[in-house]
């Protein structure tokens, strides 16, 4: 049996764009779990990172009619989402426990939480990224949880490609003196 | 050949060093690099900071991760087109009405009492400026006679203002009567002459014929006689007399005309 190839975003993003359900529907499959994540990285809230994910998915089709270049889509729905979570936290900033912040999540149930290899330090690490400005973090996960070039992030956070790598070498030089190489070096040792 | 495919001999910049470095380039895989990080500390600091960007992704990686699990994924799709339908739909029964026209949106408006009172005041306001303005240049008869001055003087002003013949006349003050301020559409003012005194008169009109306006009488003057024929009445009011309104006219014609 003949191994057919996915569809590319590209040609999703055109059929989508003619108004095509199911190629909607497989760009939603594709990119549902790394933008999900993406929220849930700044909420810190099931339900609110779903509800952004489905503001996000909508937006990209009201406005996937404007998008030039198809090619950046992924760079663009990530924009979208974040923008969307940075709106949610800004316009919900008086409701956020400071002690909720980097904590579990009351919102998720405890049996989702996967068993993943957990450690003090890691959980340490997460705190202190979350401590960073804004755009340097958003910048380090970008580049270390969704693997995005640098060119991407740019396009994602509206900004230059170098300002992208100046904000990621802030951030990383940031975490390194606020956990000590020594400590990190154990969080990353096998 | 070095990672980068530069050449082994060309050198590497600071900017371009760091470049590469926050690339994720490592310094073992590009010599000039790695020779450049060797010789320079900015760029050897910004080479230790990248190198803790892999323990920093294993770090934020052990971190325990929610997973919804995999009836939601299965669901997600579904619900978000689900929304869309929902948000078409929306936008569909919020279609915007046809905008209306200029007259009906003025209409709509010009029926609440304080529009409606700017807009009379506007048009009433511009009634009154359109009617003190119609008459702009002053069109008929208008000889002003105001107040003396030592020496009389006939408004002058400007070439540009309308003339007129101002003759500012005080009784026991000779009147020197300058030519030139009859404009055209000017009409002699029968009555106000009249009020002039005989010798007064006489002034105006020889200034009007007399020498000094001799050489501004030309062809308009002659069409209805000599300069002489004016010049050598009696008296001013005989020659007024003598000088029917038509007449009048064509003087003033001939004046404005010259001057």
């Amino acid at each position: 049996m003949p191994h057919v190839e996915a569809p590319s975003d590209d040609d999703l993003v055109l059929q989508a764009r003619e108004g095509s359900r199911p190629a909607f529907e497989a760009l939603v499959r594709r990119h549902q779990k790394p933008l999900y994540y993406l929220c849930f990285r700044y909420v810190r809230d099931h339900d609110t990172a779903t509800d952004l994910v489905q503001r996000a998915f909508i937006r990209v089709m009201d406005k996937v009619g404007e998008l030039r270049e198809v090619h950046i889509f992924r760079s663009w729905l990530y924009r979208i989402g974040v923008n969307l979570a940075l709106n949610h936290l800004r316009d919900n900033a008086r409701f956020v426990d400071e002690d909720q912040i980097g904590a579990a999540e009351p919102s998720v149930p405890p049996e989702a939480i996967a068993r993943i290899e957990s450690s003090e330090d890691s959980e340490t690490l997460r705190r202190a990224v979350d401590g960073l400005p804004t755009k340097q973090r958003m910048t380090l996960e970008l580049r270390i949880y969704d693997e995005l070039s640098f060119k991407d992030i740019a396009v994602a956070l509206d900004t230059t490609e170098g300002a992208a790598k100046v904000n990621f070498h802030y951030a990383v030089r940031r975490l390194k003196s606020l956990l000590g190489v020594a400590n990190l070096g154990k969080v990353g040792s096998p | 050949m070095s990672f980068s495919g530069r050449s082994a001999g060309a050198p590497v910049s600071c900017e371009e060093a760091v470049d590469r470095l926050v690339s994720g380039i490592r310094v073992a895989e590009d010599l000039m690099l790695s020779q450049h990080v060797g010789s320079c500390l900015g760029c050897f600091r910004v080479a230790a900071d990248m190198r803790e960007v892999s323990r920093i992704k294993a770090g934020l990686m052990l971190a325990p991760t929610f997973d919804p699990g995999e009836r939601y994924w299965d669901t997600l799709p579904q619900r978000v087109i689900a929304s869309w339908d929902t948000h078409v739909a929306g936008n569909a029964a919020v279609q915007p009405l046809p905008r209306p026209s200029l007259w009906t949106w003025m209409g709509g408006w010009l029926r609440l009492p304080v529009p409606a009172a700017f807009a009379g005041g506007a048009v009433v306001g511009l009634l009154i400026f359109a009617l003190t303005h119609a008459a702009y240049p002053p069109a008929a008869g208008h000889l002003a006679v105001g107040a003396a001055t030592s020496g009389g003087a006939l408004s002058t002003a400007s070439s540009a203002a309308p003339r007129s013949l101002d003759i500012r006349h005080e009784p026991g003050v000779s009147v020197p009567v300058l030519r030139g301020d009859l404009a055209l559409g000017t009409e002699l003012d029968e009555a106000l002459l009249g009020d002039l005194e005989d010798e007064e008169l006489r002034r105006v009109l020889d200034g009007l014929g007399g020498s000094p306006a001799k050489d501004g009488l030309s062809a308009g003057f002659e069409t209805f006689g000599s300069e002489n024929e004016i010049t050598e009445l009696p008296s001013a009011v005989e020659a007024l007399d003598d000088l029917d309104l038509r007449s009048l006219r064509l003087l003033k014609q001939a004046l404005g005309r010259d001057l």
